[in-house]
């Protein structure tokens, strides 16, 4: 009953599309996953080009990783930046003060190729694992 | 746009730019560091402290290193390396002097030699103490340890201070033989 009324709730709580499956509305998911998957998420936003802090957030919750903070994002982007993943530069803002850019290296888009196949397989493993019993492909 | 020039982003500023100063990151990038927050607030109309939370927090997750020390330890080395010259030259000339040779050259070599000691032991305790008190401020907010900085810092600030002693007595000995 009571987990009836938790389910109601969020289904209330989010879009219609995503009431018919009932799962988790896409701002939920839990910290620890977004924590593991948010790095390669990061470097994602930035495959197709150069782009600034405000907009990736934007990306990310467009591709259903809900709503990323700053001081979640702008931490990650220097570390990848010290790694030599990601390079940066300031470019003119709209009418603001400047826009600090940010763009994957040569490095960083071989990391994101080779750590996204990874990630699909270790996607593919969990979820082959947790597949209730006799539910599981040959 | 509203947050800008708004006191609660102002606090929010000066706080973070004086943990980062604190942690010894350079004006450069603390520069960047507010930038950076300021594009992102002025994109997203958010309060400083929803998007980035606590400010030491965030100053601190941030990960920039302290700028390098290379250049004030250089000085250091320098100063000390000026006052043993200077040493050497003071108690060669005034050694001359209180033997009887008073010229014009030994006289001027002597307080030449001497005011340089001086400054030089002056700079050098001036830079060990910098020194001493960056160690201490960065085992403080970092946790790097201050290690031999903390324990022997009395020591250390005392010993620039060995040369002109030492020249006193150079003097004062020289003058009770003559």
């Amino acid at each position: 009953m009571t987990c009836l009324s938790s389910v109601l709730d969020y289904i209330g709580m989010s879009d219609p599309s995503d009431a018919s499956d009932a799962g988790l509305p896409e701002s939920q998911w839990p910290s620890d996953w977004l924590r593991a998957a948010l790095g390669l998420a990061a470097l994602k936003a930035l495959s197709a080009g150069p782009s600034y802090g405000y907009a990736m957030i934007g990306e990310l919750a467009d591709a259903g990783l809900g709503q990323v903070k700053g001081g979640t994002l702008y931490p990650l982007l220097n570390r990848f930046e010290k790694a030599g993943l990601i390079a940066t530069e300031w470019g003119p803002g709209d009418g603001g003060p400047g826009r600090k850019y940010f763009s994957l290296t040569a490095a960083g888009r071989s990391f994101l190729k080779e750590q996204s196949r990874d990630w699909a397989r270790f996607a593919a493993t969990v979820t082959d694992y947790l597949a209730p019993e006799g539910t599981l492909q040959p | 746009m509203t947050h800008v020039g708004h006191a609660h982003h102002r606090r929010w500023t000066e706080e973070f730019s004086h943990e980062l100063r604190l942690r010894q990151v350079s004006g450069e990038d603390i520069n960047e560091a507010i930038s950076t927050v300021d594009e992102h607030l002025n994109d997203s109309g958010e309060s400083a402290s929803d998007a980035f939370g606590n400010p030491r927090d965030y100053a601190a997750s941030l990960g920039l290193s302290p700028t390098d020390d290379g250049p004030a330890r250089g000085q250091v080395l320098v100063a000390a390396f000026v006052a043993t010259l200077s040493f050497l030259a003071f108690g060669l000339a005034v050694s001359r002097w209180i033997s009887g040779e008073g010229s014009s050259t030994v006289i001027i070599c002597t307080l030449g030699a001497g005011a340089i000691m001086l400054s030089a032991s002056a700079l050098l305790t001036l830079g060990i103490a910098k020194q001493i008190v960056e160690a201490t401020v960065r085992e403080r907010f970092t946790g790097v340890s201050a290690g031999a900085w903390s324990r022997y810092a009395p020591a250390a600030i005392a010993v620039p201070w060995v040369f002109p002693i030492f020249a006193a007595v150079i003097v004062a000995v020289g003058v009770l033989r003559a």
